[in-house]
């Protein structure tokens, strides 16, 4: 194996089976020092299985975790340089603010000027200064993930792992945690390791982002990466909403492919070869697809019925059912569009000749 | 429409008859305690507290109580140490085992008293132990410990095992979980189950008869009494008793009820 550059958090090939059921399948998966990395995928995909075997919590049937070349795979969640905050933030009910932040230096015994000074500073990260002698239950769902996320900052850790812990929050209160974890991991420096399923949380909080699907990797890679060109029908899905439509590649000639949908022939540019001709996906995001009165028709475009409409605030969101195409396609306009489709409303959907991406199956690159 | 089904006539009956049997003997015995004469039945023709004054001064009477104490004390002790240790494991094991065990340890409660003391005998005769007080509180022991176990595990299973796995991730050992994290959290119930433990040993009379050999404690000195003379001194001992009981009761209420609140409130 490569040797082990500073602080870096390496996955080799963990697998984990409950009883019959294989979790994880194979993951090989490297963090570099200060990292923001996200573990992205729908429930059930090992993601939290995966955090809880780096954080010790669970052996991996199978494969090592090493930290800067350190193997810490037997090594229990009480000695590790890793520290979690969970989903709820199981505070401590019979401890205070103060304590509940100072729990882990208690253990270390470190003098009462000390502690106090820390539990200050660990505070006064998240921002609650002077809530030192509140009770647990006095605070709302907000403050709690700051306290836990305090408790564990103050142990310095080299890794945290954070599994799903703006989930139980409201929204108003996410976006404002978001904006926190942002900034703490700015000044910390820590290598964060998140857990979501909320592709929106991971695209504004990573610097990477590992999709995890039925126990195994999709994609690696920055977020507008994994936005732009998904590896995979099921990132493109899982992230962004994307449209998937399964199309037929005829020809390719000078970076771009005649690709039959439906009873059209369309050409499309491809900026990711190697594609051959044969089956095949075309992936367009919502926001790519336009919409116009069937009246006005263009060079290349379909003719469909608008089948449901929602109004989304900052856009208009549409399902159009497109003849010859299983599912509807998902279009999204800007709310500033002139004219909105009623449903049943006949209309002509079109995109730019380079918004789709072709996807084959085998033919994926890989965004390692 | 809820009158109706709530207050009956006959249901008014039935509960006001029960309570009435329920009460009236206790009432009697306690009227009693303060009767002025050696009389134990009706008229009442005064009240007084030489019955109290003979009973607190008799030797004899304070030997056994003292007896109870000590009994009481260490069986409560003993199974605070190992009811607690008992209710932790069980609640680490895995479901099969769980369930074998916590059969085992609750069968005491659906046994006679009279087969356990019997069995008691036998096994120390057996052994060839010499009856004592040191007999008395390893068969309360016996006879407390499910209890104990039952009310520790209720505490036990209502904690949120998340909080052990976050006190181990900020870097406790499972000693320092154990102390830090479980105990803060359900020392007032246990310390509530031990309150009951140690009434229900201070009152025990069935299995205590089989194996204190020539000692006494509080309910064997209230049955020789009985056997002896027939006077309220009787009366006195078993309102003492009732008393002390009855605050043990209500210590033990009120501590695993205040920790329910706590639960309730975080």
């Amino acid at each position: 194996m490569r040797p082990a550059s500073a602080d870096e958090l390496r996955i080799e090939g963990v697998s984990h089976s409950y009883g019959a059921v294989e979790v994880l399948h194979d993951i090989n998966l490297s963090v570099k020092q200060g990292d923001f990395i996200t573990l992205l995928g729908p429930s059930g995909c090992g993601k939290t299985t995966l955090l809880r075997i780096i954080g010790g919590f669970i052996r991996p049937s199978k494969g090592r975790i090493f930290l800067n070349g350190q193997d810490l795979t037997g090594v229990p969640p009480h000695t590790r340089p890793t520290n979690t905050v969970f989903q709820r933030s199981m505070l401590f009910p019979h401890l205070s603010v103060a304590e509940n932040v100072a729990f882990g230096l208690r253990l270390q015994k470190l003098s009462e000027e000390e502690v106090r000074k820390r539990v200050g500073k660990a505070l006064a990260l998240v921002r609650l200064q002077g809530f030192e002698h509140r009770q647990s239950h006095e605070l709302s769902g907000g403050q709690m993930q700051r306290i836990a996320l305090a408790r564990v900052l103050i142990l310095r850790p080299r890794v945290l792992l954070l599994d799903e812990p703006l989930s139980a929050l409201d929204l108003a209160i996410r976006l404002e945690m978001e904006e926190e974890l942002r900034r703490l991991h700015r000044e910390v420096g820590a290598i964060f390791m998140y857990v979501t399923h909320d592709q929106r949380e991971a695209l504004a909080l990573s610097d990477r982002i590992v999709v995890l699907n039925k126990g195994q990797i999709e994609q690696v890679g920055k977020p507008d990466e994994i936005y732009r060109s998904p590896a995979t029908t099921f990132t493109a899905r899982f992230v962004g909403n994307a449209n998937v439509v399964p199309v037929k590649i005829l020809s390719i000639e000078n970076g771009e492919a005649v690709v039959q949908l439906a009873t059209q022939t369309l050409k499309l540019r491809i900026s990711k070869p190697p594609l051959s001709p044969g089956e095949a996906s075309m992936v367009v995001r919502p926001e790519a697809i336009r919409i116009q009165p069937i009246g006005k028709v263009l060079n290349g475009g379909l003719a469909g019925v608008v089948q449901d409409f929602a109004y989304r605030g900052s856009g208009h969101a549409y399902q159009v059912a497109v003849n010859g195409i299983a599912e509807p396609l998902k279009a999204e306009m800007p709310a500033e569009a002139m004219q909105v489709f009623p449903v049943g409303a006949q209309v002509w959907i079109s995109w730019d000749l380079h918004a789709p991406l072709l996807l084959q199956p085998g033919s994926s690159q890989n965004g390692q | 429409m809820r009158n109706s089904s709530q207050a009956s006539p006959f249901t008014a009956l039935i509960t006001g008859a029960s309570l009435i049997f329920l009460f009236a003997p206790l009432f009697i015995v306690i009227l009693f305690s303060f009767h002025a004469t050696p009389s134990l039945s009706f008229p009442f023709t005064g009240f007084s507290l030489r019955w109290y004054r003979q009973v607190l001064g008799s030797a004899e009477f304070r030997n056994a109580a003292y007896n109870s104490l000590i009994v009481g004390l260490a069986s409560a002790g003993m199974t605070l140490v190992l009811g607690t240790m008992a209710a932790y494991g069980l609640s680490r094991i895995s479901p099969r085992w769980q369930r074998l065990f916590t059969v085992l340890f609750f069968l005491p409660i659906t046994l006679p008293g009279l087969f356990l003391g019997l069995a008691l005998l036998v096994f120390f005769a057996q052994l060839e132990i010499h009856l004592s007080l040191a007999t008395v509180t390893i068969a309360h022991l016996i006879y407390v410990f499910p209890y104990y176990l039952l009310i520790a595990k209720a505490a036990l299973d209502r904690l949120d095992p998340a909080l052990e796995e976050t006190a181990a991730d900020l870097g406790a050992n499972s000693w320092a979980v154990f102390w830090r994290v479980t105990m803060p959290q359900i020392w007032s119930v246990l310390l509530g189950a031990a309150s009951l433990a140690f009434a229900l040993s201070f009152d025990e009379f069935v299995i205590t008869f089989f194996v204190i050999g020539s000692e006494s404690t509080l309910p064997m000195f209230v049955w020789s009494g009985i056997r002896r003379t027939i006077d309220p001194s009787i009366n006195t001992i078993s309102t003492l008793l009732l008393v002390v009981t009855l605050l043990l009761f209500a210590v033990a209420f009120f501590l695993t009820l205040r920790r329910q609140h706590t639960v309730a409130e975080a």
